[in-house]
């Protein structure tokens, strides 16, 4: 398998890592010549500055972590010429571009995937196994904290586009379902043109709610997610990739006296180890 | 590993993508909704 990877800013350079120790990595692009000679020379492979070159080597498939406002042509273009396409996150800047690749793609048949993290991270596979196994009970509502200081890289999206549709994506796919109406509350308070924190209240079907925090104001880095469910509460971490779960489940007792039960009879609380290394 | 793994596999055609276009269009759905229901202040469907 030959993989070539378009844009080698930091995502790129992860993408270039990861396809190398796979043994997988055939090529590199980047507009600026330093920075595609530098990871070419540094993973030995052959680096350009146009997508043209990297695909007339004939690659079995590209990816693509350039600016997300470069995305939807980039990705036509290796389409195309029949090749499959994993694209980063924010796969568009908007929904009628992510539409127009989307059709794109499936009019010539080509594989489109898009880069999403975070579904790959085992703390979201375990869960998701916990809640079709079904003994946590039903999802009433997910909460989740992605915050960190502004990040240098970003200049052409908001914090929405570029943080919550994580949070988003892993809530969509842990509910099964789609948010039927969102409100959200945020801004740039530091007065650039896209907003850097904002609130966000999802309603899924069923009554489930979704509430997300995000920002690019905070010091240090949180990633953190929580599902309160109808038996149990389940907290993960994705950067330490800890899962805990904390069951409420009652055992039988005498309602005339309740200051007599120990707490640890009422609350079962363990972590599951998900480290997938 | 495991996002270019399951690409690879998928490519391969093994499997389908975790997230595919469609997967992808629908998140960008809700944050474009998102985004607009903080600019006009008020609920907005999706």
């Amino acid at each position: 398998m030959r993989i070539g990877v378009v844009g080698v800013g930091s995502m790129g350079q992860n993408h270039a890592r990861v396809l190398d120790q796979m043994g997988c990595l055939s090529g590199v692009v980047d507009s600026k010549i330093d920075r595609a000679k530098k990871t070419g020379k540094k993973h030995g492979v052959p680096y350009h500055t146009s997508v043209k070159d990297l695909l007339s080597m004939e690659p079995d498939a590209v990816t693509v972590a350039t600016p997300a406002n470069t995305h939807v042509e980039l990705c036509k273009e290796i389409i195309e010429s029949g090749t499959a396409v994993m694209v980063e996150k924010p796969m568009a800047i908007s929904l009628d571009k992510a539409k127009e690749l989307v059709n794109f793609a499936d009019e010539a048949d080509v594989l489109l995937a898009v880069g999403m993290i975070e579904r790959h991270n085992p703390v979201v596979t375990s869960t998701k196994k916990l809640l079709e196994e079904g003994d946590a009970g039903d999802v009433i509502t997910i909460s989740s904290k992605r915050v960190s200081s502004f990040p240098t890289r970003v200049a052409d999206m908001g914090v929405i586009h570029d943080l919550a549709i994580h949070d988003v994506d892993v809530m969509r796919y842990l509910v099964g379902d789609e948010p039927e109406r969102v409100f959200a509350l945020g801004g740039p308070a530091n007065q650039g043109k896209y907003e850097d924190h904002a609130n966000i209240m999802l309603y899924f079907p069923g009554g489930i709610t979704g509430v997300l925090e995000v920002n690019w104001l905070t010091p240090h880095k949180v990633r953190s997610l929580s599902l309160t469910c109808s038996k149990d509460f389940i907290e993960i971490d994705y950067i330490a990739q800890s899962l805990v779960v904390t069951s409420s489940r009652l055992l039988e007792y005498d309602t005339s006296n309740l200051f007599d039960i120990p707490l640890e009879h009422n609350i079962r609380k363990y972590t599951v180890n998900v480290r997938s290394h | 590993m495991k996002e270019m793994q399951d690409f690879v596999e998928a490519v391969k055609g093994e499997h389908p993508p975790l997230v595919d276009g469609r997967d992808g269009m629908l998140s960008m759905k809700v944050v474009d909704a998102a985004r607009r229901s903080m600019i006009k202040g008020k609920e907005v469907s999706i």
